[in-house]
């Protein structure tokens, strides 16, 4: 037996929480209903979609997606509530022709990888890691389909008055591809 | 001064964006002769320090060599079987072992070794004729390498002209500590032509108020949002360097006036007092005691596949995008983000935000840009939609280039200083420049510098 095979249990409504809640994400999204997208999210989230590379001399799983802390980097994304906000608010001024007509999106999230934290961020609430699988298929043209795959590391928070709030605390979103097929204003 | 007369390029045919000889012939000529951006002296700083990118459409591993002390530049070949030999996008190696057979190559592009030689080949294996293909010509302007694959091509300086010094002042500044690049370069496609995106860089800032109207909507609302581009009341001028006679360089919106400085320093005042000496000490640094100095250009293009975005402020770290030709239609840009060496780190980070959030893979302009460029490519696929052409007429042959006498004083003094020729900040005299430049080297020029004449190359014409 190793750590590998053995599994805490968790609390199973807040695992019905939390998978509806990513589930809930992927609609609002593929919907364009991003002001509700927008409530999803912790009032302190981050946001980070970092470059994807190959490092000679890392090794692991660093060797292509490093630590994440390097002190100064150029991610793709690496956003605050407020930094999501001003984006959510761009295409909405009815203006971003990257986004006119609506894209055709289809997000599809594999099965997620549930581990408790130590502590919630305030009291009665319970801190989760979320990894989740995921692809991205957007239709912009006649026949073109763009896809972005890859891995997200979240955290999510369960829980307050009524003990069935849940706010995605932060994401790292590992992209899996070295050239994204577009530039884009999409949100994973 | 010059005048902005035609230069036979007030129409390009849409079958250049399409046709796909007429892009095998770039790849042959432009991308074949002209010098082409190839890093930055900070990627590789110690011996055996690499970074793998793309040259043309060729994938090279620029290296330095333990011996020389130089960055070299190597096709990523194995001369054996042309098998990839460097793996890693970065990073640190004295030698490269092929993994096909185990061919191993030094730093400085030799042959070193050759499993069971003695064995195999019976004589000994000439290892000399054997090295890394390595790039013939490799020269620098501040850090910046430029490649070029013509042995008997100009000297890069020549082939920057008038680009060198605006480079080296408001891009590369030695007195700043040079550019420090990040190390991660984005990386993503665009559906279009390669020159269309060159071109954009170049010479239009015609779009920016069309194309991007909802960030500038998002500005007006959200003041902390705010970008600078078009609400300024300072002056602002497009640059041609080697106008009508060299590789045309072009260069967007060179700001004159105080209120580009000043709108740095109040910027600046929310990072705290270390931000704002920095953007005074860089500011004295640039205009080397010239008061009538432009603060800066805000993007630019150097012929032909190096943009340059952010260059207008302090705290907007230079993207560099390189336009790596992968197709008539398809274009995959490699953009890095690059900050002044000596500026502090609180200056550095939100230099490098500013550019994420902006001209970027994920930024609140690029995606209106692709867009845009996208339903071009389209659009000159159709049989009859390729015989239409562009049109690049905008204020050709129009002698009085700027009816305010201020402007035309200070392009007159501009023109004094050696740094390019002025025109109005909405023009398309570089993008007629930019494709004289690409003619004269689909006719076989080596510098760029081929005549200009009045019957431009046409398809099936030599």
């Amino acid at each position: 037996m190793s750590a590998t095979t053995k599994e805490a249990a968790i609390d199973l409504q807040d695992a019905h929480l939390l998978t509806q809640a990513l589930a809930r994400e992927a609609y609002v999204l593929d919907t364009n209903q991003y002001d509700q997208w927008l409530e999803l999210l912790a009032p302190d989230v981050r946001y980070l979609v970092p470059i994807p590379e190959w490092v000679h001399g890392r090794s692991g799983a660093e060797e292509a997606f490093g630590t994440g802390n390097d002190a100064l980097a150029f991610p793709y994304l690496d956003e605050t509530h407020e930094g999501l906000r001003l984006r959510v608010a761009r295409l909405q001024t009815g203006l971003a022709h990257g986004e006119m007509p609506p894209s055709m999106t289809a997000r599809v999230v594999g099965v997620a990888l549930i581990e408790q934290l130590a502590k919630g961020p305030a009291a009665g609430t319970r801190r989760y890691r979320v990894v989740t699988n995921f692809t991205l298929h957007q239709t912009r043209h006649e026949t073109r389909v763009d896809v972005f795959a890859g891995r997200r590391e979240d955290v999510w928070s369960v829980g307050d008055d009524d003990g069935s709030q849940v706010l995605l605390g932060s994401r790292t979103v590992h992209l899996i591809e070295r050239v994204l097929p577009r530039a884009f204003s999409t949100f994973f | 001064m010059e005048s902005n007369t035609g230069n036979g390029w007030e129409t390009v045919g849409g079958e250049y964006f399409d046709a796909a000889d007429v892009y095998e012939q770039e790849l042959r000529t432009v991308f074949a002769r002209s010098w082409q951006f190839i890093g930055h002296e900070s990627m590789v700083q110690q011996p055996g320090d690499f970074v793998s990118l793309p040259m043309g459409n060729d994938a090279i591993v620029l290296w330095r060599d333990g011996a020389s002390g130089k960055a070299r530049a190597y096709l990523n070949k194995c001369r054996h079987r042309g098998n990839k030999l460097c793996l890693h996008d970065r990073g640190k190696a004295n030698s490269f072992t092929c993994s096909f057979h185990g061919w191993t190559y030094g730093t400085g592009g030799q042959l070193t070794g050759v499993p069971r030689e003695k064995e195999a080949y019976r004589v000994p294996l000439d290892r000399d004729r054997l090295g890394l293909v390595e790039v013939p010509r490799v020269e620098a302007v501040g850090g910046m390498l430029f490649g070029n694959w013509d042995p008997a091509a100009p000297a890069l300086r020549e082939y920057l002209g008038e680009a060198a010094p605006l480079l080296e002042r408001y891009v590369d500044n030695a007195g700043l500590g040079g550019l420090q690049f990040l190390p991660q370069p984005q990386k993503y496609i665009m559906p279009v032509n390669w020159k269309l995106l060159a071109e954009n860089f170049a010479g239009d800032d015609y779009h920016f108020k069309v194309t991007h109207a909802s960030v500038i909507s998002l500005m007006k609302q959200n003041p902390a949002a705010a970008l600078s581009h078009g609400l300024q009341k300072e002056r602002r001028f497009t640059v041609a360097t080697n106008f009508g006679t060299g590789a045309a360089h072009g260069f967007l919106e060179l700001k004159v006036g105080p209120e580009a400085y000043e709108e740095d320093l109040a910027k600046a005042d929310k990072l705290g007092p270390e931000a704002v000496e920095w953007v005074r000490h860089r500011h004295q640094v640039i205009s080397d005691g010239e008061d009538d100095l432009a603060y800066a250009f805000h993007a630019g293009n150097v012929f032909p596949n190096l943009a340059l975005i952010g260059i207008s402020s302090a705290l907007y770290a230079s993207g560099f995008l390189l336009w790596i030709p992968r197709g008539p239609h398809e274009t995959e840009i490699v953009q890095w983000a690059a900050v002044d060496r000596d500026a502090p780190d609180v200056v550095k980070r939100r230099a490098v935000m500013v550019l994420k959030d902006r001209q970027a893979a994920a930024g609140m302009v690029a995606p209106d840009d692709h867009e845009n460029f996208e339903r071009i490519a389209a659009n000159v696929r159709g049989t009859v939609s390729r015989t239409v052409p562009f049109d690049y007429s905008m204020a050709a042959g129009i002698a009085e280039q700027f009816p305010d006498p201020d402007d035309a004083d200070y392009a007159a003094r501009w023109a004094q200083r050696g740094l390019g020729t002025l025109f109005p900040q909405v023009s398309e005299a570089n993008q007629r420049e930019f494709y004289r430049t690409w003619d004269s080297y689909l006719r076989g020029g080596a510098s760029g510098a081929a005549p200009v004449t009045s019957e431009p190359h046409r398809r099936g014409q030599t």
